[in-house]
């Protein structure tokens, strides 16, 4: 059951994780800033896959509104749990400050970014 | 003339980072850096400030500065910390490396300064072109931040010209309530409140400079804010009949006043009714 919202859900600087399962992929949609104080969030949601990871992750930035080094970090780490050849982490791509990040940080190449299927 | 100057003041905290953001989206605002730029000085500052937050003060926290001078060719924040500096033993860890890439690649210069005695300080400047910024002064009197602020709280902001704390003082006020645990209602009243509170600043202030100390309670956001003339919080409570100026002091729970040095500092207190009931049952 889902527990009470606390008054706080709707300060614009949270992050919001919405995981939705599909069948054959994995879906972790991200709303807000990704950042020193929430990427802890995004790595505790993957740390609860454990070792049931889905085969195939896709990690929605569409809605990310800002994202610094400590948010690509906990990507980076997505990429590292899905390397093993039997897993796929697929990213959609962020506004233009978070895809900036993937370019300053030479990270741009390490990831594969899904665009999203038109009119969704 | 002196250009438009910001002082922010924190505890080295993950949270507070997402404030120092709120003063730039604000300032940018009002000056009309342009989404760009503010993306670029989001981007880069953040990870000045996060450096300060993971490293500074080990697994402790301290304080946490930044500085904004906006002059007619270039923006100017700085960085700095209390803390023991960069130490030889600090793990070499990827994202740090990645942060510094980022400042160097977005400022158009980037120092960094370290020492043991007085931690460390990151400079950055960024390149832009408007002429007109000096032209926000309504006085060319020398307008100086001081860096010693009237008033205390975990964040304090002190702005030069005053006006300027008209767009930063709702988004920064906003970023420390959710720290406090305000209700959606509270929290929208605090645009109200803090633009109430700008504009008697901008009529009132004693001096070019205004400051405001924010402090987030159990539920309760206090908001400190001074130099003004001895007299001004009485001035604000007795508005009557309270028109439009005084929306402010019908939403905010307590308004008083404290007087140091011949200058008043006015404490707005904000408390969620919710908390309230609570305390009542």
């Amino acid at each position: 059951m889902a527990e009470p919202t606390p008054p706080d859900a709707v300060i614009p600087t949270r992050l919001e994780i919405s995981p939705t399962s599909k069948a054959d992929a994995t879906v972790l949609a991200l709303c807000g800033e990704l950042d020193i104080a929430s990427a802890p969030g995004l790595e505790r949601a993957l740390d609860e896959f454990g070792a049931s990871i889905p085969r195939r992750l896709v990690i929605d930035l569409t809605d990310v509104t800002f994202m610094d080094s400590t948010g690509l970090r906990a990507l980076l780490l997505a990429r590292q749990r899905t390397e093993d050849g039997d897993h796929e982490l697929l990213l959609r791509p962020g506004p233009r400050q978070v895809q900036r990040v993937f370019e300053l940080s030479g990270t741009l190449e390490r990831f594969n970014f899904q665009n999203p299927p038109a009119g969704a | 003339m002196q250009a438009p100057t910001i002082h922010l003041k924190l505890e080295s905290r993950p949270e507070s980072v997402a404030m120092v953001r709120a003063m730039l989206a604000g300032a940018s605002e009002l000056l009309e850096l342009g989404a760009e730029l503010l993306a670029d000085l989001k981007t880069a500052v953040s990870e000045a400030c996060n450096n300060v937050v993971m490293h500074a003060y080990g697994e402790a926290s301290g304080p946490m500065i930044v500085d904004f001078v906006a002059a007619p060719d270039a923006v100017e924040v700085t960085v700095r910390d209390c803390g023991d500096g960069i130490r030889d033993s600090a793990p070499a860890e990827n994202h740090v490396g990645v942060g510094i890439a980022v400042i160097n690649a977005l400022a158009v210069r980037a120092e960094f300064l370290t020492s043991p005695a007085q931690g460390t300080e990151v400079r950055m400047v960024f390149a832009y072109n408007r002429s007109d910024i000096a032209a926000l002064h309504r006085d060319p009197r020398e307008t100086q931040v001081e860096p010693a602020a009237v008033v205390d709280g975990q964040v304090v902001l002190s702005v030069a010209p005053v006006p300027l704390l008209a767009a930063i003082l709702g988004r920064l006020a906003g970023a420390v309530a959710a720290q406090a645990y305000l209700s959606v209602d509270r929290y929208s009243d605090l645009y109200l409140i803090a633009d109430g509170i700008a504009s008697h600043a901008a009529e009132f202030a004693s001096s070019d400079t205004i400051s405001v100390g924010l402090s987030a309670g159990a539920r309760r956001l206090d908001l400190r804010v001074g130099p003004f003339p001895p007299g001004t919080a009485s001035q604000l409570q007795s508005v009557d009949p309270p028109g439009p100026a005084s929306l402010h002091t019908l939403l905010v729970d307590q308004v008083s006043a404290e007087v140091r040095e011949g200058a008043e500092t006015v404490l707005f207190t904000v408390v969620d009714p919710q908390a309230r009931d609570a305390a009542e049952r």
